[in-house]
């Protein structure tokens, strides 16, 4: 079960993700993403605060969106990753690819 | 803690059964929270292969089974399936080094659950595959 809320913030684009991301959900959040992606806005803030569970799945589409955006002179940053999501980002090399920042405002303000 | 079993259908969509039965079971066995987490995703990655890449998400005629049992060394996990004979463990890890040029986007769930279970096995038992995933206790 996930869901979504995008919103603007400042200059860029929020998404707040909620619930669980797994393989039977995670392209629902790579089609909004895609979706921002594909309407030019390509500096997203990805907030995981209450993101309690995201497998390799997820992992897949962050990466997909990272890479996309990259082409467009955009980027990804993530807002609060919970220890779990965090482990994982870890464990696959990303910590050090996505920024993080402990609050939305931050990471909107870092563009 | 008796050996338990699960059977769940070869779709994406019956897989958050396996994560459940297989947190609860980790849990009874002993597992620390963050233990059982780590047994629950790790099913989650070998069910996902199984429908995505094994049944090619054709899988809902097709069952997985899923059994859990505590021993000796600690709490493991057996994932039988009726795909071809794969063996995932034979894949290369992906690189966490790797610039993000480099890199595929996915491709990293074998990887996790090498890196979240402490010993993984993978056979052919009567002529299904078989993935054994340990924690230790």
């Amino acid at each position: 079960m996930i869901d979504f809320q995008i919103s603007r913030l400042e200059s860029i684009t929020l998404v707040e993700l909620i619930g669980r991301v797994d393989s039977s959900n995670a392209n629902l959040m790579g089609d909004a993403l895609n979706h921002e992606i594909d309407n030019g806005n390509v500096n997203l803030v990805l907030d995981l605060s209450r993101v309690d569970y995201m497998s390799s799945a997820g992992l897949r589409e962050l990466v997909s969106a990272y890479k996309k955006v990259k082409r467009l002179d955009g980027d990804v940053r993530l807002v609060q990753p919970s220890p779990r999501v965090q482990e994982i980002l870890e464990l696959a090399g990303l910590d050090t690819v996505f920024q993080t920042f402990a609050t939305p405002l931050e990471a909107a303000r870092s563009y | 803690m008796d050996e338990r079993h699960l059977q769940i259908k070869g779709s994406l969509e019956a897989i958050v059964q396996a994560r459940h039965f297989v947190h609860q079971a980790a849990l009874d066995a002993g597992l620390s929270e963050q233990a059982a987490h780590h047994c629950a995703l790790a099913v989650d990655e070998a069910c996902t292969n199984i429908v995505e890449h094994g049944y090619r998400g054709e899988g809902t005629n097709q069952v997985i089974d899923i059994s859990c049992r505590k021993d000796d060394n600690g709490f493991v996990i057996t994932v039988l399936d009726d795909s071809p004979a794969f063996d995932p463990l034979a894949v290369p890890d992906p690189n966490p080094a790797a610039s993000m040029n480099e890199r595929e986007p996915g491709g990293w769930g074998v990887f996790l659950i090498k890196k979240l279970m402490d010993d993984v096995v993978y056979d052919r038992q009567n002529s299904r595959n078989r993935l054994l995933m340990m924690k230790r206790l």
